[in-house]
C-alpha cells in the first residue's frame, strides 16, 4: 500500500483520523502526510478540532478510528511505543505548562536525563545551549513564576528542544500571551523553522503562517477544508469557507490584512 | 491551693521517656502513613482497575471507625484471626508496641491518602500533559513533577493532620502503653498531684503543636514565592481555609 517513493522522507502519516467526545464528533476523517523539514500551519474556528488533531499525534488524546504513524528519522521505521513517539515529538502548549517547583534549567534538564538517559552534566550543557538559543539564558536559575509570559513560553520551547525531537508541535503558542511579547515568541519559532525543524503549528497568527509555512491547512467542523501553500491559501483560496474564515480573522486586523496582501 | 512544681521537675526523666515514645509513634505513623497514603492516592488517581476500588473501600472504612476501636480490633481480634490461619490454631499475640505502630500507620494512611488525592486532583491538568509530552514515564511524572507540587501545596494540611496524630497517640493508654500523657497520669495518680501534672502536660502539648503550626506556616510562605497564584486559589477553595 505504501509506495516507497512517495513515502520517502515522510515523518508523519495520519489516515482517516476520527475522534468524538460522546455523541459530538470532533474529527471526521483527517488525512495528513508530513515530510521531514516541512512546516505546517493549521488554522480554523474554535472547536474545529485543530487542537484535538495535534494532541492525537503524541497520544494526549486517544482517537476512535484511523491511524497516526510517526516515522523514526533514523531507521525509517514506524514508532510503535508511545514513549518512543513522545521522545521524537515535542510539544509546546498554550499555557506553557512549565514545572513551577523547578528552576528554568532544571525544567530543561529533567527530560533529557529521565527520557534520553543523558548524564546530568551533559544535560546541563544541552539545556544551557537551548536556553541561549531562545535567548533566556540569563534566566536559567530563576523559577517560572518569576518570568514573563513570553519568557516562559520560550523556556517551554527550549525544554521541548532539549529532548531533541524530530517534530515540534505548537498548540496555539501565543494565544495566552500579551500582544507585546507575541512577536518575540513567534520570532523564536521562525528561527527554528529556518533551521529545518519539522513542525506543525496551530495558530491564529496569519502573518507568521505566511512567513513560515510550507502548507497552510484550514480545519472546520472536524474536516480539512483547504490545504495549500501560503501564497495560494491567502491570495486565492479555493473554498468559500476559507474566504469566510480569512475574512473574519483579518476583519479586526487591517494591519495584518495589509501585511498579508503585500507579503 | 498550692502548685507543687517540684514534683513535676523530679518526674521529668520519666515524663521525657513517655514523650519520646509519643514522638516516636508520631514519626513512624506519619512517615509510614504518608508513604502508604501517597501510594494509595496515586493508585486511585490513576484509576488502576481493582486496586483503586480496594483503596477506596479501605480509606472509607478507616475514616469511618474511631481510632480507639481500630486499636482494640487490631490488638484483640487480629491475633485470633492469625491463629485460625496457622496450623497450630493458637492465637498469635501481637505486642502492644507493634500493634500501636502498625495500627496508627494504617489508620493515618487513610487520612493522608485523601489529602494527597485531593492534591493530585488540584494540580493543573497541564502539568500532567507537559510531563507526558516530554516523554516522562508515569513513575517519573509522579515522582519528579506531580508529587513534589502536591506536597508543597498540601503541606499545611498534612501538618494539621500530623498534629492531630500526635494528640491521638495518647490513645495508646488503652493498650497499657506509656506515652507522654500516660506517664504523667501514672505519676499524678501515684503522688496525688493531678493538677500539676495534667497542667504541665497540657502546656507541653500546646507548645509542641504551636511550634509545628508555626513552622508549617513559615514553609508555606516561602513556597508561596514559587507557586503560581492559580494553584493557591484552588487550594484555598478546596480546603476552605481562609488563612491559606
Amino acid at each position: 500500500m505504501d509506495d516507497a517513493f512517495s513515502t520517502q522522507n515522510e515523518i508523519l502519516q495520519i489516515e482517516g483520523l476520527e475522534q468524538s467526545y460522546g455523541a459530538i464528533s470532533v474529527l471526521k476523517g483527517i488525512d495528513l502526510r508530513v515530510k521531514k523539514g516541512e512546516r505546517i500551519v493549521i488554522c480554523g474556528p474554535s472547536g474545529s478540532g485543530k487542537s484535538t488533531l495535534i494532541r492525537c499525534i503524541n497520544g494526549l488524546e486517544t482517537f476512535k478510528s484511523g491511524t497516526v504513524h510517526v516515522i523514526d528519522v533514523h531507521s525509517g521505521e514506524r514508532l510503535r511505543q508511545l514513549k518512543d513517539i513522545r521522545r521524537e515529538v515535542g510539544m509546546v502548549f498554550q499555557s506553557f505548562n512549565l514545572f513551577p517547583h523547578l528552576s528554568v534549567i532544571e525544567n530543561c534538564m529533567l527530560a533529557p536525563v529521565k527520557v534520553r538517559g543523558v548524564k546530568k552534566t551533559e544535560a546541563r550543557e544541552r539545556s544551557l545551549y537551548f536556553l541561549n538559543k531562545v535567548r533566556v539564558l540569563d534566566q536559567a536559575k530563576k523559577y517560572p513564576g518569576q518570568l514573563s509570559g513570553g519568557q516562559q513560553q520560550r523556556v517551554a520551547i527550549a525544554r521541548a528542544l532539549c529532548v531533541q525531537p524530530s517534530i515540534m508541535l505548537f498548540d496555539e503558542p501565543t494565544s495566552a500571551l500579551d500582544p507585546e511579547v507575541v512577536q518575540e515568541v513567534l520570532a523564536t519559532i521562525v528561527g527554528l523553522a529556518k533551521e529545518g525543524m519539522t513542525m506543525i503549528c496551530v495558530t491564529h497568527e496569519m502573518g507568521f503562517a505566511r512567513k513560515v509555512a510550507d502548507r497552510v491547512i484550514l480545519i472546520d467542523e472536524g474536516k480539512i477544508v483547504e490545504e495549500a501553500a501560503p501564497a495560494q491559501f491567502f491570495d486565492m483560496p479555493r473554498h468559500e469557507r476559507t474566504r469566510a474564515f480569512l475574512g473574519r480573522v483579518l476583519h479586526g486586523h487591517p494591519e495584518t490584512a495589509r501585511r498579508l496582501a503585500h507579503g | 491551693m498550692s502548685f507543687d512544681f517540684a514534683a513535676v521537675v523530679s518526674a521529668t526523666p520519666y515524663l521525657l521517656q513517655g514523650l519520646l515514645f509519643s514522638v516516636e509513634l508520631t514519626l513512624v505513623a506519619m512517615i509510614g502513613g504518608m508513604l502508604l497514603g501517597t501510594f494509595m492516592a496515586i493508585i486511585r488517581h490513576m484509576g488502576v482497575p481493582v486496586a483503586s476500588e480496594a483503596v477506596r473501600a479501605y480509606v472509607t472504612l478507616m475514616r469511618s471507625i474511631p481510632l480507639i476501636l481500630v486499636l482494640f480490633w487490631f490488638f484483640f481480634l487480629v491475633p485470633l484471626l492469625l491463629g485460625h490461619l496457622t496450623p497450630a490454631g493458637h492465637s498469635i499475640p501481637l505486642g502492644p508496641r507493634f500493634t500501636a505502630f502498625i495500627t496508627f500507620t494504617l489508620f493515618e494512611s487513610a487520612y493522608y491518602a485523601e489529602i494527597v488525592r485531593a492534591g493530585l486532583k488540584a494540580i493543573d491538568k497541564g502539568q500532567y500533559e507537559g510531563a507526558k509530552a516530554l516523554g516522562l514515564s508515569t513513575s517519573s511524572m509522579y515522582s519528579s513533577v506531580v508529587v513534589p507540587q502536591v506536597l508543597r501545596a498540601t503541606a499545611p494540611i498534612i501538618v494539621s493532620q500530623t498534629i492531630i496524630l500526635f494528640q491521638d497517640t495518647a490513645l495508646v493508654y488503652v493498650l497499657s502503653l506509656t506515652d507522654f500523657l500516660g506517664a504523667a497520669a501514672k505519676i499524678a495518680q501515684r503522688d496525688s498531684k493531678l493538677v500539676e501534672f495534667y497542667s504541665t502536660v497540657a502546656v507541653v502539648y500546646l507548645l509542641i503543636c504551636s511550634i509545628g503550626s508555626e513552622l508549617s506556616e513559615r514553609f508555606r510562605k516561602k513556597q508561596g514565592q514559587r507557586s503560581s497564584n492559580g494553584r493557591l486559589e484552588r487550594a484555598k477553595r478546596m480546603f476552605g481555609l481562609a488563612r491559606l
